[in-house]
């Protein structure tokens, strides 16, 4: 997909993204630097905690979920970097082979007040496992506008 | 340090976790699978972008904070696990060679209502280079309450 400037976004739009499916391995790779906790790192361990096995630790989830919605190549060079991330929720654990789906949703999209080549857009995020909520978040994210034709 | 239940949460303790200094190479590892946009992933792109360099991924910047949090040990043994985080700020941008200081400290603390060996903890963290502030973000995490049968 082509990259958008800020004016092609509107609310309410929906992006779907490519289902992705995350091994044991790149589980326990993640946790053992970001999340060293014995249900994201020990397979055996796992086995007696609350979660009965090896779940993805959530930063892992929320990122996994971010990449594929970057990788549709929307934002792509009109990203000029976020500055936040709200309302982090992990509804349910995931676990090794389990294929994430993600949506993202257009919130909000405003011009900068401060900037005229940018605005402001947020985003909802929202990925599932077999259909069922794994796990949500909202991003803040500023975007190029479309050149004007004076300046073009 | 052993770690903490309900009762060692109070309000205003303040951890200083062990910084780390995060390299360009894990930089580029963490971007190309969560977060794979040029100025995380590619030094040479990253050049000709509004940050004029390679910079860390902001998920990247909480998970550090995260991992050296959870080094400590506090949760060892009573983490009941974490629902969620909020209000995650990117302030400052991360460069290759940065060392991330991390320090967190107890925002509220209180018993679940509905179940009363459950405490409900919402930790504000506060991510810094040499430079100044470079992240905050609060977490929730719940942890055992003291247990009454030891005291």
């Amino acid at each position: 997909m082509a990259a958008r400037y800020l004016e092609e976004f509107t609310v309410g739009q929906v992006f779907d993204t490519e289902p992705v499916t995350l091994s044991e391995a790149d589980l326990i790779a993640f946790a053992e630097r970001y999340d060293p906790q014995v249900m994201h790192t020990d397979p055996q361990g796992a086995k007696d905690t609350a979660y009965g096995g090896l779940i993805a630790s959530g930063h892992q989830t929320i990122g996994t979920a971010f990449a594929q919605f970057i990788k549709i190549g929307i934002f792509a060079e009109n990203s000029l970097g976020g500055p936040a991330m709200d309302e982090v929720r992990w509804a349910a654990p995931v676990r090794p082979g389990d294929t994430l789906v993600t949506t993202a949703e257009v919130l909000e999209v405003r011009k900068s007040k401060s900037r005229s080549d940018r605005g402001i857009i947020r985003m909802q995020f929202l990925t599932k496992v077999d259909g069922r909520e794994v796990s949500r978040f909202q991003t803040t994210t500023f975007l190029r506008r479309q050149p004007s034709e004076d300046a073009a | 340090m052993s770690y903490w239940c309900l009762d060692d949460f109070t309000v205003g303790r303040k951890v200083e976790t062990v910084p780390v200094k995060l390299e360009a190479e894990e930089i580029m590892w963490f971007a190309r699978q969560y977060d794979p946009q040029p100025f995380h992933t590619d030094p040479e792109a990253a050049k000709d972008s509004v940050f004029g360099g390679l910079i860390s991924s902001g998920f990247q910047t909480v998970a550090v904070a995260t991992g050296q949090f959870l080094r400590t040990g506090i949760l060892d043994g009573s983490n009941l696990g974490g629902p969620g985080l909020d209000k995650i700020r990117w302030v400052a941008p991360v460069r290759p060679g940065d060392t991330l200081s991390t320090v967190f400290e107890v925002v509220e603390a209180r018993a679940s209502k509905s179940n009363p060996a459950r405490g409900i903890v919402r930790l504000g963290f506060t991510v810094s280079t040499e430079a100044g502030v470079v992240a905050t973000f609060e977490t929730v995490v719940m942890v055992h309450a003291r247990d009454t049968a030891a005291a």
